[in-house]
Order: C-alpha cells, then structure tokens, then sequence
C-alpha cells in the first residue's frame, strides 16, 4: 500500500523511521478485583448472576429432602428439625431472597425480548411483564397446595 | 455455512429453560419448605403426607427436571460469574468443564436420589 500510495505520488518509497522512544505496547487494560463496587449497576449485575449459587444450593437442598423422605421417618424428622435451625432460617431468606430478584430480573428481561420479536415493536414493560406475574401467581398458588396436600 | 459450529446455543438452552423454570417454580417452595414450614407459619404436612406427594411419578418427573436445568442453569451462570469476578477469562474451558461437570452430576444423583424413592 505505502508501495502504491508512492507511485501514485510520483516519489521514492522512503524507510520506515525508526522510533526508539515511543515503543508500542501492548494494551493491557487494569481493572480492579472489585470493579462490582464502582456502580450500582454493576453491583445489580453481579448479585442477579450470585443468584445461581443460590439456585444450585436449593437444588441439592431437594435432592438432600428427597433422601431423608426415602430414609424414613427418623431421617426425615432429623431433616426438619435440622432446617428449624435459626442458621437454615438464615440461609434460606437469603436464597429466597435472591431467588425473587432472579424471578423479577427474569419476568422483566423475556418478555421486553419476546414482544420485540412478535409485535416489532416495544411496548411499556409493566404492561409487558403483567402476564408473567399473573402465571407466577397462580402457578405458585398451585404448586403450594400440593405442597401442603390440599389438592 | 461455518465448518465449526459453536456449542455455545446448546448450554444456553439450558440455562434459558432452566431459568424459566426456577424464576416460576422455585421461590414458592423455598419460601414453603426453607422458612414457613420450619417457623410452624403453616401446618406441616409431615413425613408420610410429603412422602405419598413425593411418590406420585409426576412428583418425580417433575423434580427431575427442575433440579437438573436448575444445577444447568446455575452451572452457566457460575461460570461466567466466577470468570468476571476472579478474572479468570482465559480458565473459562477450565470453568465450563467445572460447572457443567457438576451440573451432569448433580442430574445423575437426581436420577439415583428420585429412583430410590420407596
């Protein structure tokens, strides 16, 4: 190209100078170990994606259920007194906790994607998500009377 | 049409499924099972009324696939989490093969947990 750009000037194709003070280096960006910290949005992000170690705890917490369920009735009663324990109290608001900003960040994100993909065009996310907490509601009103054997 | 083809789409499919199914499914039995219950808040159903819930085989089924795309969808997330936070970018086959490795084992012990059901 500097070949070319020459002849198309009509001058001698001249050497590349030779810089020794401005060496180029490459970029290497420093971030720091706690950027989460810098902005709320940040910190939103991160505590929306922790959720998940909270997700794969009460997963395995079921399964562990499951297991003093089949163990039989003294397995089962040690279960129970076992989250009676102000530490499992603790820990499961906890996983509730970031188990409805899950839920929330979930509702408000897929159907704001989904109506842009069907109408084309965006509507008011209020009234996008309205759908979602309604299914929310009643599959969660379902699911607790199994739960307490009422249906 | 590329030559290679990303296995990207195919855990993201999990984790989307997963997502869904916990953001609707799970918080209900946390709040039942992890603190009302255990705060006497409701009446417990106790060991036998849980167990005969438990022995229907849609219980099972059920519980099969939400604890599995659970640990899937939470397998993706830790991944990409733990490889922001801890600045372990380049680890993220590491990672992927951590995650999605527990998530595979959590599934089987699932599989082994809810067969063994009397």
């Amino acid at each position: 190209m500097v070949q070319s750009l020459a002849l198309a000037l009509g001058k001698q194709v001249t050497e590349m100078p030779q810089y020794l003070q401005f060496q180029p280096k490459p970029y290497q960006p420093q971030m720091s170990a706690y950027w989460y910290f810098d902005r709320w949005p940040y910190l939103r992000f991160v505590l929306r994606e922790a959720s998940s170690f909270f997700v794969a705890y009460f997963a395995a917490l079921t399964l562990f259920q499951v297991a003093a369920l089949s163990a039989g009735p003294s397995k089962y009663a040690k279960f129970e007194e076992c989250m009676r324990s102000p530490l499992m109290i603790i820990l499961n608001s906890l996983t509730l906790a970031f188990l409805l900003l899950h839920a929330v960040t979930w509702f408000n994100l897929v159907p704001r994607v989904m109506m842009r993909q069907v109408l084309g065009k965006s509507i008011p996310d209020p009234v996008a998500a309205a759908p979602n907490y309604l299914v929310w509601l009643g599959v969660s009103v379902i699911i607790g009377l199994f739960i307490l054997r009422i249906i | 049409m590329p030559a290679h083809r990303s296995n990207r789409p195919l855990g993201w499919l999990a984790f989307g499924t997963g997502g869904f199914l916990v953001a609707f499914l799970l918080p209900i039995q946390v709040f039942i099972y992890g603190i009302a219950i255990p705060l006497g808040l409701i009446p417990d159903p106790g060991y036998k009324g849980t167990l005969e819930l438990l022995q229907q085989p849609l219980t099972k089924l059920y519980l099969f696939f939400l604890v599995s795309l659970a640990f899937f969808h939470a397998g993706y997330r830790i991944k990409d989490t733990l490889a922001d936070m801890l600045s372990m970018r380049q680890m993220d086959t590491v990672l992927a093969f951590l995650c999605y490795g527990g998530a595979l084992a959590g599934t089987i012990a699932a599989i082994v947990i809810l067969w063994n059901v009397p």
